[in-house]
């Protein structure tokens, strides 16, 4: 991938079947899974989606007016487009809905513009555990069914920290401890937690960035937990049990945090060797869908297909190639060219058609440059129909040929 | 393997003075290499420009890092900050030449001309302060400047205020105190977490001892 404008890139077609081969690969698993795909338009209402997108992606939007004088935007969010065209056509469906997408979204950063990325959503399910669950157990899944061997899922819940900072003793300090936590600041929060008059609740903030690790670690460690937070921490157990049941080994974080707002509850995060970054992450927005007049629950994840290229790449570039190029001298007519490519393309092998004609020994070289499997080259015109040559490209054996 | 960056310039000696008290047996003399091992091959160092640090961290070359909060926050890098170091303690201030008018920057007239190797939080602390000004980017010796009527005033980092002194320089406002930093890349605090986590603990014991 070439960078041809800075935050964009372009891709020849090496580099496209290599995508192609992971997003197939990833379609067809969420599709075993019983999820469906749907397509958002690139460019949405500006007015419709703002209600939705909190400031600090509202920062990265492109946005432009179009000639009827309306603000369109470039898709910042699957999410909350999912979100948008759901709650417009909920008369229509029978929930819950699993839905997946594979698409671009615009986000202007530092160092992109276009993001690749899929993701998945259910969307209106009663049980709420059990889609977390699923959804937890769904990114491993992919991740691993597309050729990453570790892989490291983190599960949290964003209530213990939103239920903490809604305490009236940390009215003062709201503001400061979420941007200490968002950026994983620990010096920050220790400062912040010295201010606090509350012993219990100082040191619970000052321990906070440490409970993380195996479920059997932080969870043996529910004592330095306030008592009003057991709930929430309860809930997570609750949930991380069942993802180990379902054979996924994961890790958990008390002070997880997302940075988009609209998460409410569990969330989670996956990181792979290779990257120095989380690759995908999801969790539960039971409010997203009310800011658009449809009060339903839903939860899903996403994940960042740029970041998977770039760490699976050698595994599934490979070079492109041909079955068979066909060849043919001047004076060959036409429909005797066309008739042989679509007598090999009916048995599903893939033929191009040389445009220009050439000696034989131009076209075997021609078709080597190709990586073309087999040369047919058509050099006669004979009463009953044509003859020439079927040449194996590697090895140069060559036999005779005759199509009626 | 831990990968390390320790940053050049001030922040050198006390990093790796840091690391010898921790226990690792890191050569008294490498020369010029950039690229050094300990001898119980525990730690791989990579010595860095300090503003080179964060690409080095966030990119995942290296695991851990020591680094200044002044290029923390300038950078606005992404990485857990683990533990406060310390040493290095310096403060990011605004300096007018002794002879300008100013002696606050509430005095500033508009479009003032400011030069300074922090861009972003230059821009940052005027915009919050409503005052509009040029601000020039500076590599070095941004002491220079308002001397030679570059600019009327600077941000740089002031540690004992002797530079400000020696060429006539009045700081007249803090924007940030500093010191050297313990930071973690993102996923490698997960991928290497044991590992990470034990370097963690003996980097607290000997500051624990210190403090």
């Amino acid at each position: 991938m070439n960078n041809s404008l800075s935050g964009s890139v372009d891709m020849l077609p090496e580099e496209v079947l290599c995508r192609n081969l992971i997003e197939e690969k990833i379609k067809r698993f969420w599709e075993r899974n019983g999820f469906v795909m749907v397509s958002i338009p690139v460019l949405e209402n500006w007015d419709k989606l703002q209600v939705a997108l909190d400031e600090k992606l509202i920062e990265k939007t492109i946005r432009f007016i179009d000639r009827f004088g309306g603000v369109s935007v470039l898709s910042p969010d699957l999410t909350v487009s999912i979100a948008r065209m759901v709650s417009a056509r909920k008369r229509n469906f029978t929930f819950p809905l699993k839905y997946f997408y594979l698409s671009d979204v615009f986000r202007v950063t530092s160092e992109h513009s276009v993001i690749r990325q899929c993701g998945v959503e259910i969307i209106g399910a009663d049980k709420q555990t059990l889609a977390d669950v699923e959804l937890a157990v769904l990114i491993f899944m992919t991740l691993k069914e597309i050729g990453f061997n570790e892989i490291y899922l983190e599960i949290g819940n964003f209530e213990i920290l939103k239920e903490l900072l809604s305490l009236n003793i940390l009215k003062n300090h709201k503001k400061s401890l979420f941007e200490a936590f968002l950026k994983k600041d620990w010096v920050a929060l220790y400062c912040i937690s010295n201010e606090i008059k509350d012993s219990k609740i100082s040191n619970f903030i000052k321990n906070l960035p440490g409970l993380s690790g195996t479920p059997d670690e932080v969870f043996s460690k529910i004592d330095l937990v306030p008592e009003f937070l057991h709930p929430s921490v309860k809930n997570l157990e609750k949930i991380s049990n069942e993802i180990k049941n379902a054979g996924v080994k994961h890790y958990i974080n008390l002070s997880l945090i997302n940075e988009i707002s609209y998460y409410t509850g569990f969330i989670f995060q996956v990181f792979v060797p290779g990257l120095p970054s989380s690759i995908g992450g999801g969790g539960r927005y039971d409010d997203l869908y009310s800011l658009f007049g449809f009060d339903c629950p839903s939860s899903g994840f996403g994940i960042d297909l740029d970041k998977i290229y770039g760490v699976l790449k050698a595994n599934y570039l490979k070079p492109i190639n041909i079955d068979v190029l066909l060849c043919f001298n001047d004076g060959i007519p036409l429909h005797w060219v066309w008739n042989l490519a679509a007598s090999y393309r009916d048995q599903c092998i893939r033929v191009e058609i040389d445009l220009k004609n050439r000696e034989f020994n131009e076209a075997l070289e021609f078709s080597k440059n190709k990586r073309a499997k087999r040369l047919v080259y058509i050099s006669k015109l004979e009463s009953s129909g044509v003859s020439g040559w079927i040449v194996d490209t590697h090895n140069e054996n060559k036999e005779r040929m005759t199509f009626c | 393997m831990l990968k390390i960056a320790v940053p050049k310039g001030v922040l050198f000696d006390p990093s790796l003075k840091l690391l010898k008290n921790c226990g690792y047996k890191i050569p008294s003399d490498f020369g010029r290499k950039l690229l050094i091992e300990d001898s119980n091959q525990q730690l791989s160092l990579i010595i860095v420009r300090p503003f080179d640090m964060p690409l080095y961290v966030e990119e995942g070359v290296v695991d851990v890092a020591f680094i200044g909060k002044d290029v923390i926050e300038e950078t606005s890098m992404s990485c857990f900050e683990i533990l406060d170091l310390g040493y290095g303690q310096c403060r990011l201030s605004v300096a007018v030449p002794g002879f300008s008018p100013y002696r606050s920057v509430e005095d500033f007239h508009s479009f003032i001309k400011v030069g300074s190797k922090y861009q972003n939080l230059s821009k940052k602390f005027f915009i919050e302060k409503g005052i509009q000004v040029r601000i020039f980017p500076l590599g070095g010796s941004v002491e220079l400047s308002p001397i030679v009527g570059l600019s009327d005033a600077i941000i740089d980092l002031v540690s004992t205020g002797n530079t400000l002194k020696a060429n006539n320089l009045i700081e007249i406002e803090t924007i940030l105190f500093s010191t050297s930093r313990l930071v973690v890349n993102d996923a490698k605090y997960r991928l290497k977490r044991k590992e990470i986590n034990e370097f963690i603990l003996r980097v607290k014991e000997v500051l624990d001892d210190i403090y």
